[in-house]
């Protein structure tokens, strides 16, 4: 399968993570500042799904929770 | 957040999974498979292995099934060194390097009609030490071994 610059990059992490090194490094960015609060408004031992993009990997597109409900949808 | 030592690796081949998303418990084995990969003490987030090939398949089977595979298993380039053989070959000569590793004992899931390629695979079978290190197992076992390491 070929990969584009613009194919979304997929990351599983715990919110615990991402909002650590969100806090220690100045690389991130966010597509809107709601994807921003749904990080820092997680609780600590929740799974997230962070998309960035090939082209811009530290600039976060979509942010999603990695739960019963989110496997019933794509499952 | 609590971690813990688990005493076996899972390799997961994309028969495996096929199977799987047509199980009526799929989502309940999708939860306690991403409990062992992520909460793993020893490899987070690494504990449990597919080959970015089937990865790359599996993702186009269905609509975003990609972030739900990344919670249950991490995807790995197959090594140059393994160019040659064939995909069962592949996993087993993979999956003896990867015992040579804490906890040592691997276990490869897979479906019923690859199951016995894998235990009759030159490579599986050439060392009694490569079945005690690696055990390979499919449908209703393969859930209750699932089970077993992840009782919640």
């Amino acid at each position: 399968m070929e990969t584009t610059t613009s194919d979304p990059l997929v990351e599983i992490t715990f919110a615990k993570e991402i909002k650590e090194s969100i806090n220690k490094s100045k690389l991130f960015r966010f597509q809107s500042e709601s994807l921003k609060n749904k990080i820092n408004q997680a609780n600590d031992d929740e799974l997230l799904i962070i998309k960035s993009t090939i082209d811009s990997p530290k600039k976060i597109i979509s942010v999603d929770f990695y739960n019963r409900t989110f496997l019933e949808s794509v499952l | 957040m609590t971690s813990t030592k688990f005493q076996v690796r899972l390799f997961l081949d994309k028969y495996f999974i096929y199977d799987l998303l047509k199980h009526p418990k799929k989502v309940d084995y999708f939860e306690k498979i991403t409990r062992i990969h992520t909460k793993s003490l020893d490899y987070p987030f690494l504990h449990n292995h597919i080959f970015d090939s089937d990865f790359l398949e599996l993702s186009k089977f269905k609509k975003n099934i990609s972030g739900a595979i990344l919670g249950i298993c991490h995807p790995i380039q197959i090594p140059l060194a393994l160019n040659g053989h064939d995909e069962i070959s592949k996993v087993v000569k993979y999956c003896i390097n990867l015992a040579t590793k804490k906890p040592y004992k691997i276990l490869i899931l897979t479906n019923k009609e690859k199951e016995p390629k894998y235990e009759n695979n030159e490579h599986y079978t050439e060392d009694e030490s490569v079945k005690d290190a690696i055990s390979v197992v499919s449908g209703d076992l393969a859930l209750e071994m699932i089970n077993l390491i992840s009782p919640i």
